[in-house]
């Protein structure tokens, strides 16, 4: 079973010092290192600030792009591992060994139930002149619910022609559809404790429903594609780099 | 004078004709040199701190080895050879390394001048005037940039400490580089839109300087000059369209009345009120041959040419009992079916109070006000105020005027409103 852990920390208790950065990479390092060595690793990214955030809403076929995170919150998504667990306890044990997991809290999601074309990525390896970046899928979760089965499965479609065409343009990296916000699990260590919670992570009225990672040449294009995600004309998509470094 | 106002530390020059030179050259091309110095190394760091280096360099040895052949060349040489450096000690891959190391291989012999690259300076606006940056980013990276306005210098225009503007521009070139906010000029597809962000960006850059927001004088008479600037550079690179020309239009036609807006001692004349004679008559001429141009071109009429129009005819009549306020009601009428704004929607009643009658005016501002539409914004309750002194219900009058003091933050705005309640 796959399992998305979403780091949620507070930007402001980043490492201000070139050696505490140092330390907190080398943290990382050791754990995807340990995560990786498994083979049940899957697809891992730090994020940049929030400050760098962008959101694209489609109304009425007209696409806005403003400045911002979607949620002004006091964590912030910093980064994200998916890994191959057996069930959720082990999910778990991965979201508490997580460097963040100490400052922030790590929010186990499960997949959500649902057929989607092959999720193998196209893409290369960077090329020049090419980013990554992530697309956060902001949809109210109550809003799925009253959809006819009609709707949905017209959703569900318009995501599995999105998905294809970006494979097929070698945009699309990684991307996984999550299930319920409310089904989350909330990982916390503090003093060797570790404490889990129910979720959802955050009480806001859309919730992060999925992701992909996408790779582009620049902003425009990545906003192009963001615009193109089906739940574009319902919820938020939040547009956000993701840093050049390995983790 | 120079100082410090563009990020450059002048040596002492004693030869004072070469600085008069240099110094010209700053205004006139810093934002060419900066445009293309961003294009070739993709950094607004580095291009803004090479360009500023070579300007050093120039006020460092001109002055003693006389002008060179070229001078533009030789700023552009300069640049790019501070820019090289830097890009060499810059943190990156290599491969990005000798990317750029090509792109930046251009000889500059054939001396480049503000006119030249036009492309650069295009994308260099568009870059500032992205839509993922807010709107007050926006602003101040057009002033900074484009401009060539120092960090200090933008944050007095808005009347916030230099730090804190200083920390604005430093998360916009942040997001810029991190996000990889291109350096290009938008697909014809999305121009249109595009375009139309960057001219509301002017005309913002004009309205703060015609009414500045909390601070003591009215008229913020650099910020106009530099919204009317870029007007202008808009209009000679977008030669095609037609939103550039409506926009310098319409600045050219408002700015036109400035001798007139305020009184010698600082106060505030309203329209009404203004010495007409004051007005900048050839400068009117100009704004209406431009707005004539831009209704000449095929397409729909854009909102910019419909305000234009409406400053026209304010600019036309003899005295403002004379202005056809029938038409102007109409155009604001026109202009909220475009675009509907609370303000152009009160900008509407008080036409339609000077075309049919106060009682008339204030049947739509208290529709507006049953709707809580600008409840809380001064010029709501001014407009209130005066209709109802003109109706002669002047205890009414005197509340609304307490109302629209109870928001006005502006001390001119302040001082006209509360000399309007003395008055009644």
């Amino acid at each position: 079973m796959k399992y998305v852990l979403l780091i949620h920390e507070s930007e402001s208790a980043r490492p201000t010092t070139k050696e505490a950065g140092a330390a907190v990479m080398d943290a990382y390092r050791a754990f995807s290192k340990e995560l990786f060595a498994t083979g049940r690793g899957g697809d891992a990214a730090p994020l940049e600030p929030v400050s760098t955030a962008t959101c694209v809403r489609v109304r009425d076929k007209k696409r806005s792009v403003s400045d911002g995170p979607f949620a002004e919150t006091k964590e912030q998504l910093g980064g994200y591992y998916s890994v191959d667990a057996k069930d959720e306890a082990e999910a778990v044990e991965w979201a508490a060994k997580i460097p963040g997991a100490k400052t922030g809290a790590i929010e186990v999601r499960k997949l959500a139930d649902m057929q989607m074309p092959s999720m193998d990525s196209k893409a290369g390896t960077t090329s020049t002149g090419t980013k990554d970046y992530i697309v956060l899928i902001y949809d109210r979760e109550e809003e799925w619910a009253k959809l006819s089965e009609a709707r949905r499965n017209e959703l569900f479609t318009a995501y599995g022609t999105f998905t294809t065409a970006i494979r097929n343009e070698g945009q699309f990296v990684a991307g996984d559809p999550l299930a319920s916000a409310k089904s989350a699990k909330i990982v916390r260590v503090r003093d060797g404790k570790r404490t889990v919670t129910d979720g959802p992570f955050a009480e806001t009225k859309e919730q992060l429903g999925g992701y992909y990672r996408v790779r582009a040449h620049n902003l425009d294009e990545a906003v192009a594609i963001a615009s193109k995600v089906p739940s574009a004309e319902i919820g938020t998509i939040e547009v956000r780099p993701i840093m050049d470094m390995a983790m | 004078m120079l100082g410090s106002g563009h990020g450059v530390n002048y040596p002492h020059a004693v030869d004072t004709q070469t600085t008069a030179i240099l110094a010209e050259l700053v205004q006139r091309e810093r934002r060419a040199l900066v445009a293309t110095m961003a294009k070739r190394t993709q950094s607004l760091d580095i291009a803004e701190e090479a360009v500023d280096r070579a300007f050093e360099a120039a006020f460092a040895q001109w002055p003693t080895e006389g002008l060179p052949d070229n001078p533009r060349a030789w700023l552009y040489r300069a640049a790019a050879h501070k820019a090289t450096d830097a890009l060499r000690h810059h943190k990156m891959s290599e491969r990005v390394h000798e990317e750029l190391g090509r792109a930046m291989e251009p000889a500059w012999d054939d001396a480049p001048d503000s006119e030249s690259f036009p492309d650069d300076q295009l994308r260099l606006i568009f870059t500032c005037c992205h839509p993922a940056l807010s709107a007050d980013a926006q602003v101040a990276l057009a002033l900074r940039l484009l401009s060539g306005l120092s960090t200090e210098e933008v944050a007095r225009a808005f009347a916030v400490p230099e730090v804190t503007m200083a920390q604005r521009l430093v998360r916009a070139k942040n997001k810029i580089r991190a996000a990889k906010i291109p350096y290009e000029v938008p697909e014809q597809s999305e121009l249109g839109e595009r375009m139309v962000a960057v001219l509301d960006v002017v005309y913002a850059i004009f309205n703060e300087g015609y009414v500045a927001t909390g601070g003591a004088s009215l008229l913020r008479v650099d910020l106009a000059a530099e919204a009317l600037r870029l007007s202008q550079l808009l209009r000679a690179l977008l030669p095609e369209r037609r939103e550039p020309l409506s926009l310098l239009a319409l600045l050219l036609l408002i700015d036109a009345r400035r001798p007139a807006r305020v009184s010698a001692d600082g106060e505030l004349v309203l329209l009404a009120d203004q010495e007409r004679a004051l007005w900048d008559r050839p400068q009117v001429e100009r704004g209406k041959a431009l707005l004539e141009e831009s209704l000449r071109k095929p397409g729909e009429v854009d909102h910019y040419a419909i305000e234009a129009s409406i400053q026209a005819l304010h600019d036309e009549a003899k005295t403002y009992a004379e202005t056809d306020f029938t038409q102007i009601a109409a155009l604001y009428k026109l202009l909220r079916e475009r675009a509907d704004s609370p303000l152009v929607e009160l900008n509407e009643a008080v036409a339609i109070a000077m075309a049919s009658g106060p009682a008339d005016g204030l049947l739509r501002v208290r529709d507006m006000k049953a709707r809580g539409v600008l409840t809380e914004h001064h010029l709501l309750h001014a407009a209130e105020a005066d209709l109802l002194r003109r109706l002669g219900r002047t205890a009414d009058a005197r509340a609304a005027y307490e109302r629209a003091l109870g928001f006005a933050t502006n001390q001119v705005e302040r001082a006209f409103l509360q000399k309007q309640l003395r008055s009644l």
